[in-house]
């Protein structure tokens, strides 16, 4: 106490003390209710987390003896920046976002748009930007600039009131606008979970039924004009209906995710076991690692990863809820359903009852920097943890 | 604004809802991706993960009943094709040029060689130029980049695959297999038939006796990784291979040859147009000694048809086809086809060709059944003794036909037997006194024996469709069927059925299970199980058979056989002819029943010839000779010196053909021909003079001496030297030396002389002088003293 009483005596300060005080005035000691993160959150991450590694180090043990730590060395490290930013985030006010939503949007947007000019420009990659050992999506962070973006203005006086056409015409507007930059990315994948996951807090906030219907069929119809223009999308659209049909070819992918799922049974062959990791299963490492879990653990081991992502968003969704604020609402809401729905779609995919699109599959799915930003989006989860109404969770 | 949250919260709460929902749906489908499609999806995924190497096991061997080998398997070797990694080879070897060029140009180091550039082009000059495949076939194959194991060959020789093998390639793989030899070429072709390029049988014994001969191959099945590499650890299983069982048969090789080269002969020189089929059996324990069919074909090329016959109704039969078809065509498009013309198709020469390959591979002595014709009053005969409705000695009239009913039924010499005994009635192959025979026993007895002989069923040989013919049924059977049915026709048998039945007849009455198989052994040769006879059933007699034995034999001595007689043996059968369907297209089936020796049957021969042409159609006069070659012949070979009964003794003395005048290579084939030999004494082409004179008898074997060479008082009267006291040998010389021949008194061969004997006295007597040539009889005794 007598330590924060000098603080506050900032007059007396040098400059330099005096922008660090109010930058910790600000930013970190500004927690009104200060509670401990939820336990229940912070367990089911750092299991998801664990497991996840574990599984990633198993799958990766497909080539040479050489070079078994490779991988998993690089998604720990990953993990490691990872726990770093998600305690970060979780000892940060998470109403700093709201503060600061408009560069924090316009940053992602400018990323959005600048790889796919950049990465055309060059005939280099049009996904991400590559800087050294990283990669990084900026639709990735994108999925969560866009959670912030939204989450601050529903919850604001201004343009909250979706009965309005005109503040769901702006809303539209940056919607369209992201996905136009994920077209230009060939990212159908990443556009259809960003659309979602903007719908589903609009949907939240109380846009109209209307809308809804509306939207949704508009969607799907440009979902279908897509597929009908570039017919590779539809011959994969529509293989995972009967992937045996062309089992050498466009079905490969999906038969050997089967297989791997279907040589589990009850128990699995055993962990590391695994066959389809040896070439077999495209992508055993990263949209098709729940495939291998499958395999090597069998439906218990299948089972439990689903159990761990349910309590995970069923507990985010009541932390959210709980949150003491609007904003802290619709920011963890908009959280859970970037996991819930990448869970979903990943497993999905991996069972063939979704057409293949590329979705990763969180904490499982090795690569880039989507793992990082995965944990630092469920660090402001823990964040608004801290500041909710226990007793209403 | 707790309005508002409420508000979010119902709504937050349709979401959760939805999520959970699809976390339900996706833990539903794993369990039925897991536990309802999981065996079938486990098992995909094994076939995709694993390597099957299949090991040939060697297939067992076919013996003859003398452990001669009819079939055989060798080593031989399977070529692989192994398209991705030639792929992948050539690909390397482009990289590595292309970095060895760049340090080059930095480093001035030479480029180097790398063969492995034109790898597809080294396995395509290799492969055509060792296996018979074409350029285009493996660049079709080698397009498979996908593929990492296409078999190239089957059953190649060691020498030819060691070829292959030296130009060292990366991408043609080698795996063991094995090879079926047939050491004898075409013999019993049809009996064996013969395996396919995988080792399996697919006609004849290979077949049926397949799962005894083919072993069970064995195979490594191992863990492999989708690019074909090896896994870090192994789950391989490894089943060894068991080699198969050798079978050892009742065929005896040399008898086989001996029917096949009588067969052959017939089959040409009367030019069947539907070939031929002969089976040796023994009647006393249903061995089958040989089993032989004409045409024949190359068991190491089944697939060819060398045989000039077939060729030509290959031709003939796409011709009648393409007619027919032409003809169907020409109705449809006028718009008038009668029924069938759609189903009426183009034949190609392929199409037509396979059809006779077909043919060619059925084994027309189990499988085409035929009508006996008058061999079949073996059975008839054999029923009416067995139930006593016929003597010996009765008496029938032959006036050419019998009214049947409303029907005049033809006996086949028109102009009648007249008045006969039953005896002289088979012997005359009768036909009104077999259809009075048959009415005698009865439609219902005539079934009996009918059912008992085993003609209306199969006989349990070892061969793929055997078939059983055709033939009445007892309610079907009124007096015209009894009367036609009594001499053998109107009905079908194989001829394995009626061989099996004239056993019967000879052996003692015992029908019995023809068998083909003596035994079969392990892979080491040990003998596992052996084939005893099995009786089925006994039909008639031991008196009834002997009486049908003695009966048959005089048919051969003294009636319709006669062209089956071979002296010196003692032969029985019944000839049979019948006229194919429809009757009065000139087409006849001729055949002969034979067996021997007449009292104590140890083989049973029958002949069938099919379709002969521009010779009589007789089986008495075309079947008959080539029953008692192929009989007497096997006799021989068995062991069986020739006999010769009283009856035969004068045949037994050949007369001497007249040969002055000839040509010395005239005279050695006229003398042979009579079965004695021939010497010549001089230097000349023509044969002046002969000893014995022409007309003199001989036994056979006996020699003629050909004068070639005018000699000095070669025409002088001889005077007969004494041959008192010498034995047989030293006479024969004796008297040869002067120019007479030796016969022994009393029709006495010399080698049935007791052993010591000595001639006692001879005839004409010493100092008489005689003729250049002349015989002198000598009688031989054995001294007591």
């Amino acid at each position: 106490m007598e330590a924060r009483r000098a603080l506050n005596r900032s007059d007396s300060l040098p400059a330099p003390a005096r922008a660090a005080r109010s930058f910790r005035k600000n930013f970190i000691f500004k927690v009104k209710r200060n509670q401990r993160v939820d336990f229940m959150l912070f367990a089911l991450v750092i299991g998801l987390l664990c497991f996840g590694l574990i599984m990633l180090f198993s799958a990766s043990q497909n080539t040479s003896r050489e070079h078994i730590y490779s991988i998993i060395a690089r998604q720990a490290a990953l993990a490691v920046l990872g726990l770093a930013g998600m305690f970060f985030a979780s000892r940060l006010d998470y109403h700093v976002y709201k503060r600061h939503y408009i560069p924090i949007f316009a940053v992602a947007i400018i990323l959005m748009f600048a790889v796919p000019i950049w990465g055309m420009a060059s005939h280099g990659a049009t996904r991400q930007i590559e800087i050294g050992p990283i990669n990084l999506q900026p639709s990735e962070l994108c999925k969560f600039a866009l959670v912030i973006y939204l989450a601050a203005l529903l919850s604001g006086k201004k343009n909250s009131d979706l009965t309005q056409v005109k503040n769901v015409f702006r809303y539209f507007a940056v919607l369209g606008c992201i996905a136009l930059a994920c077209f230009f990315q060939s990212h159908l994948s990443a556009m259809l979970l960003i659309l979602m996951v903007g719908f589903i807090m609009l949907f939240v906030a109380g846009l109209p039924k209307g809308w809804i219907i509306g939207m949704g069929t508009m969607v799907a119809g440009v979902g279908v004009a897509l597929a009908v223009l570039e017919p590779y999308r539809l011959r994969r659209l529509l293989i995972f209906l009967d992937p045996f049909s062309d089992v050498r070819g466009d079905g490969w992918q999906i038969v050997n995710s089967l297989y791997a799922v279907g040589s589990g049974g009850l128990l699995g062959v055993g962990f590391g076991q695994s066959r389809q990791k040896y070439g077999y299963l495209p992508e055993a490492l990263n949209d098709y690692i729940y495939a291998i879990v499958c395999e090597e653990l069998g439906f218990v081991g299948g089972i439990f990863v689903l159990l761990l992502f349910a309590a995970l968003v069923v507990r985010g969704m009541q932390i959210s809820f709980a949150a003491r604020d609007n904003f802290g609402v619709y920011l963890g809401f908009g959280i859970v359903t970037i996991v819930a729905l990448q869970v979903l779609v990943n497993v999905g995919v991996v069972l063939s009852v979704l057409p293949s699109t590329g979705m990763q599959l969180p904490f499982f799915s090795s690569g880039g920097t989507s793992l990082i930003i995965m944990m630092y989006g469920l660090g402001i989860l823990m964040n608004i943890s801290r500041s909710s109404t226990q007793n209403k969770i | 604004m707790s309005k508002g949250k409420l508000s979010i919260k119902r709504r937050m709460n349709v979401v959760l809802s939805l999520f959970m929902a699809g976390f339900m749906l996706l833990a539903g489908a794993l369990a039925w991706r897991q536990f309802i499609q999981g065996p079938e999806l486990r098992a995909g995924a094994e076939a995709l993960q694993t390597r099957d190497q299949k090991i040939a096991s060697k297939r067992g061997s076919i013996y003859d009943r003398n452990m001669n080998i009819l079939a055989a398997s060798g080593t031989a070797e399977r070529i692989y094709l192994n398209p991705k990694l030639i792929r992948e080879t050539e690909d390397e070897a482009r990289e590595k040029k292309a970095a060895a060029e760049k340090e080059a140009r930095e480093n001035n180091t030479p480029v180097g060689e790398f063969p492995n550039l034109n790898l597809s082009e080294k396995v395509v000059n290799v492969l055509t130029t060792n296996l018979d495949v074409t350029e285009e076939w493996v660049r079709d194959q080698l397009a498979k980049t996908d593929r990492v194991s296409i078999e190239v060959k089957s059953n190649v020789e060691k020498s030819v695959a060691d070829k292959v093998r030296e130009a060292d390639l990366p991408g043609i793989e080698f795996v063991g297999d094995t090879k079926r030899y047939y050491p004898n070429g075409s013999l019993a072709a049809q009996l064996l038939g013969y395996c396919g390029k995988d080792g399996q049988g697919l006609e004849g014994l290979e077949n049926i006796l397949d799962d005894e001969l083919s072993g069970t191959a064995g195979r490594v099945r191992s863990a492999k990784s989708a690019a074909n590499g090896d896994m870090p650890f192994q789950y391989e299983t490894y089943e060894a291979a068991e080699d198969g069982n050798n079978v050892i048969l009742t065929v005896d090789k040399t008898i086989q040859q001996i029917v096949e080269n009588n067969l052959r002969t017939a089959y040409e020189e009367n030019n069947l147009t539907n070939g031929a089929a002969c089976i040796v059996m023994n009647p006393k324990n249903g061995e089958i000694y040989a089993m032989a069919v004409m045409p024949t074909y190359d068991l190491g090329d089944y697939n060819t048809i060398t045989d000039e016959t077939l060729l030509a109704q290959v031709d003939e039969l796409m011709a009648d086809n393409n007619r027919k078809y032409a003809e169907a065509q020409a109705r449809i498009e006028a718009g008038e086809p009668e029924e069938g013309d759609k189903d009426i198709k183009e034949m190609t020469y392929n199409d037509a060709y396979g059809q006779m390959v077909v043919k060619m591979h059925r084994n027309k002595a189990v499988v085409d059944s035929y009508e006996p014709g008058s061999t079949f009053k073996t059975v008839t005969a054999s029923a009416a003794l067995e139930e006593d409705v016929v003597k010996l000695d009765d008496t029938f009239v032959c006036t050419g036909s019998k009214i049947v009913k409303d029907r005049e039924i033809h006996c086949s010499d028109r102009k009648g037997h007249g008045p006969e005994t039953f005896v002289e009635g088979i012997m005359n192959s009768c036909n009104p006194v077999f259809m009075e025979v048959g009415a005698r026993l009865g439609a219902e007895k005539f079934d009996k024996y009918f059912r008992a002989f085993g003609l209306t069923e199969k006989t349990g040989f070892l061969i793929p469709g055997e078939s059983k013919g055709s033939h009445h049924d007892l309610e079907d059977l009124g007096p015209v069927e009894l009367a036609t049915s009594s001499f053998g026709q109107t009905f079908t048998v194989t001829p394995l059925q009626m061989i099996r039945a004239v056993s019967a007849v000879v052996n003692g009455g015992y029908l019995m299970e023809p068998h083909i198989v003596k035994a079969y052994t392990d892979s080491e040769g040990n003998i596992t199980e052996t084939v005893d006879p099995v009786t089925v059933r006994r039909v008639i007699s031991e008196e009834t058979s002997a009486t049908m034995r003695e009966i048959l034999e005089k048919v051969v001595t003294d009636g319709g056989g006669k062209a089956a007689y071979v002296k010196g043996y003692r032969i029985g059968g019944k000839t049979g002819t019948s006229e194919k369907y429809p009757r009065g297209n000139g087409l006849y089936v001729a055949s002969f029943v034979g067996f021997a020796p007449a009292n104590d049957p140890d083989i049973v021969c029958l002949v069938i010839l099919d379709e002969p042409h521009d010779v009589p159609n007789y089986g008495g006069t075309i079947a008959a000779p080539v029953a008692g070659a192929i009989i007497s012949e096997t006799l021989q070979y068995l062991g069986y010196e020739p006999q010769y009964g009283d009856e035969d003794a004068e045949s037994v003395k050949i007369s001497v053909p007249g040969i002055t005048g000839k040509t010395t290579e005239e005279a050695a084939s006229a003398v042979e021909e009579k079965g004695l030999r021939i010497t010549f004494k001089g230097d000349g082409e023509t044969v002046l003079r002969q000893i014995p004179a022409e007309g003199a008898e001989l036994s056979s074997g006996s020699l003629v001496i050909a004068y070639t060479e005018a000699a000095e008082g070669s025409d002088a009267d001889i005077t007969v030297p004494s041959v008192s006291g010498k034995s047989y040998s030293q006479a024969k010389s004796a008297l040869e030396k002067s120019g007479l021949s030796i016969a022994i008194e009393g029709n006495i061969q010399p080698e049935e002389l007791e052993e010591g004997s000595l001639a006692v006295s001879q005839q004409p007597e010493a100092g008489t002088v005689v003729q250049n040539g002349s015989t002198v009889y000598v009688t031989f005794g054995v001294n007591d003293e």
